[in-house]
């Protein structure tokens, strides 16, 4: 017995040594957690994921797959106890900044100089939001845009051009709502308070130019500029005016874009995000899209060349990444010339310039975003993305409360009321 | 007395490592969340000392907080004024109901069993302005001039989460007081029904006095429960449109997760736990003075 004891502990004690000698020769293997979702860009991703475990090259990924919403818990969670994954997907600006601050994410500048092919692949001033103190911490691999969707179908049968400014875009509007056909004139859902705010951003953009949010968000300027109020009285008019669904603020971003897809609603102002929802099989309004600049607004000083959107899908690597090398070559291989590839088929937009990729395969208006962004001149980011969680909810909740009859003018003072107390630089 | 002594030991050894568990996972979160209350705590980890000005901060000058304890209190008054009468109400019908009483017991207690998620959404459908049960009801009687988006109107969007939380947890409560009701013995609904006592008087005069100790007990529940909403109102308003449905977790969470203040949010953790004491205090001394009037 106890012979037969020795014999099965010396098997167990080699056996747990070559185990050990193995792991030597096993694979580097990453951990990350990235957004996945029910829209093109996730299964893109996914797609562009697999391929690279499938390349055999020591180096396997493992990727937990959570809805975007849902990592805005997880992750501060995991940050705070230092065991984030090794990649990780962030929003730009105010979002990185209390990570970055924290020094929780690994800086890139070495590894963007070390491949000087790679770093010039970008979008020139694509990174500018990623970048603290000079130091890039994330790589983009998708970019979304605000862009305006039109019904060519709908806008034909009443005899309306395509909008350039608000003063006509509310017009043609109007002709839709008095037509009684039951046709919604601009799809719009306000649960989440986001989609008011980014179409509020658009409007205050033309009107006053970068400046006034450039200075207000680090408290140099004031949030009363009349370029933010007017741009809220006038998504207030839209609503008095009936040109949005009835219900607009119980309605969930999900349900505003089924309207327009389904052809119930002639208009929408919205992230190309959406665009490969709208290309989809079931979509009432594939081949019918008609894509347009954000309307410029008379006597307003912003043109319609800049545009508003974020560098999306940025990954970052953790500071506590054991394989920080590692982590970087599967870096490069996401934003790289394949995957891109794989996002710009799937109906993304992408970081890099585009005749680094084959655009024969791209949908419709894909094909007419790109052509609109070719005259891009510049790009700001979300209110939201760059004020951080607590200041940008509550520009996203001011805009909704003028949205729902709010006096402008007082929401934006005790706007800046809360600013004041709550921000941090 | 030496086996006394070593009884106790024994005891001691016994119930140890239950209550290492219980203070692990229970208590010493509580303690290190007040702790944490008193430091300002991000992301990168304890940021220093600041005494008492989260709180300070929370009582002058977020309003927000304050509009969130205004909603909680009012859900509190909402949760009891709905739940208490119905649930006694159904627990009475269903000691008086021969027939199928185990199957009106499990449908009045589905809701409970449903996940929060779910009845969330469900309720999101029912309230729903275009195709919603209910404003389709209203319109079908006659009052389509009362259909609105009822989760998308800051006046009306809280109560109607509040009635949806009521709904999962009525089940829940008239279980108990069914345990309670039936805990009565027969015998004295039979001697009050000799001496000439209608329904009526059987259960104001019998069957409600002998249920007082269960109704602390129950209002109790309630009222915490109520004060620390949280799941249904995320799912449904995550505290909109513009912050009216917001509750005291919700306001926690959003600060904590998004918004990266740990410390603040513990700081509401705190007040929020304080408030639930105090409620609990208030409810044992008040039925105290009612149970010694009855007696």
């Amino acid at each position: 017995m106890k012979k037969g004891l020795c014999l099965v502990l010396s098997i167990a004690l080699l056996l747990s040594i070559c185990s050990f000698s193995l792991a030597d020769n096993q694979s580097v293997e990453l951990t990350a957690m990235f957004w996945g979702g029910d829209d093109s860009t996730a299964d893109a991703c996914k797609e562009a994921v697999d391929a690279f475990n499938a390349q055999n090259n020591g180096i396997t990924v493992k990727v937990e797959w959570l809805p975007s919403e849902d990592t805005k818990t997880k992750l501060p969670t995991l940050m705070a106890a230092d065991s984030a994954p090794d990649l990780f997907m962030v929003w730009s600006a105010g979002y990185m900044k209390p990570y970055v601050e924290a020094g929780k994410i690994y800086p890139l500048n070495d590894a963007l100089a070390a491949d000087p092919e790679w770093a010039d692949s970008f979008l020139g001033g694509i990174m500018d939001r990623n970048t603290f103190d000079g130091v890039v911490y994330a790589i983009p691999t998708s970019v979304s845009a605000q862009v305006c969707i039109y019904n060519q179908e709908i806008y034909d049968k009443y005899g309306l051009e395509i909008p350039h400014t608000q003063e006509d875009l509310v017009a043609g509007l109007k002709v839709i709502r008095d037509a009684g056909d039951g046709i919604i004139p601009l799809a719009f859902g306000n649960s989440t308070a986001w989609p008011s705010g980014s179409h509020s951003e658009t409007i205050a953009n033309r009107i006053g130019g970068n400046e006034p949010f450039d200075l207000a968000a680090v408290g140099e300027g004031s949030w009363t500029d009349p370029s933010f109020i007017q741009a809220a009285q006038l998504l207030q008019d839209l609503a008095n005016e009936k040109l949005v669904p009835d219900g607009f603020a119980a309605l969930t971003p999900e349900e505003a874009i089924e309207l327009f897809k389904s052809g119930k609603a002639a208009a929408i102002n919205w992230s190309s995000y959406c665009l490969g929802l709208l290309e989809a099989d079931d979509s009432a309004v594939k081949g019918k899209m008609t894509l347009a600049k954000c309307p410029t607004v008379e006597g307003g000083v912003g043109d319609e060349n800049m545009w508003l959107g974020q560098p999306d899908r940025n990954i970052a690597i953790a500071a506590n990444c054991e394989n920080p090398e590692a982590a970087i070559t599967f870096l490069k291989y996401m934003s790289g010339i394949e995957s891109m590839q794989t996002m710009v088929d799937c109906g993304a937009l992408v970081p890099i310039k585009s005749d680094l990729v084959d655009l024969s395969n791209v949908t419709d208006s894909q094909r007419q975003l790109m052509a609109l962004m070719d005259d891009m001149t510049g790009m700001y980011l979300f209110y939201d993305v760059v004020l951080g969680s607590v200041i940008g909810n509550e520009y996203n909740n001011t805009v909704a409360a003028v949205m729902s009859g709010a006096d402008a003018a007082e929401a934006f003072q005790k706007l800046q009321n809360f600013f004041d107390l709550n921000y941090e630089p | 007395m030496e086996a006394l002594r070593r009884k106790k030991r024994t005891i001691c050894l016994f119930v140890l490592p239950a209550l290492i568990a219980y203070l692990a996972v229970s208590t010493f979160p509580i303690l290190a969340s007040t702790a944490m209350s008193f430091f300002k705590w991000n992301v990168a980890g304890n940021q220093g000392w600041i005494g008492l000005k989260n709180y300070m901060q929370l009582f002058t000058i977020d309003d927000i907080f304050k509009g969130s304890v205004q909603h909680v209190l009012y859900a509190m008054l909402l949760c009891v004024a709905i739940q208490m009468p119905l649930a006694i109400l159904l627990a009475y019908l269903l000691t008086r109901t021969r027939h199928g009483r185990n199957a009106f017991k499990v449908m009045f207690f589905m809701p409970n069993m449903i996940s929060t998620s779910a009845i969330g959404i469900l309720w999101m459908f029912v309230y729903n302005l275009n195709f919603g049960l209910l404003n389709s009801l209203l319109k079908a009687l006659g009052l389509g001039d009362y259909v609105m988006p009822w989760l998308g109107e800051t006046s009306t969007a809280l109560t109607c989460v509040i009635v949806v939380a009521c709904w999962q947890y009525i089940g829940y409560h008239m279980i108990i007081y069914l345990c309670a009701m039936q805990s009565i013995p027969q015998s004295i609904n039979e001697a009050a029904a000799i001496d000439g006592a209608n329904a009526w008087q059987t259960f104001w005069r019998i069957t409600f006095p002998m249920l007082i100790p269960i109704l602390k007990v129950d209002m109790i529940l309630i009222t915490t429960g109520s004060l620390r909403m949280f799941d249904i109102v995320y799912v449904m308003t995550n505290g909109g449109p513009i912050h009216s449905t917001e509750m005291i977790a919700t306001h926690m969470y959003t600060r904590t997760f998004r918004g990266l203040q740990f410390g603040y949010g513990s700081a509401m953790a705190v007040i929020l736990t304080l408030m639930c004491v105090l409620i609990t205090i208030i409810l044992n001394a008040s039925f105290k003075r009612i149970e010694r009037t009855i007696d």
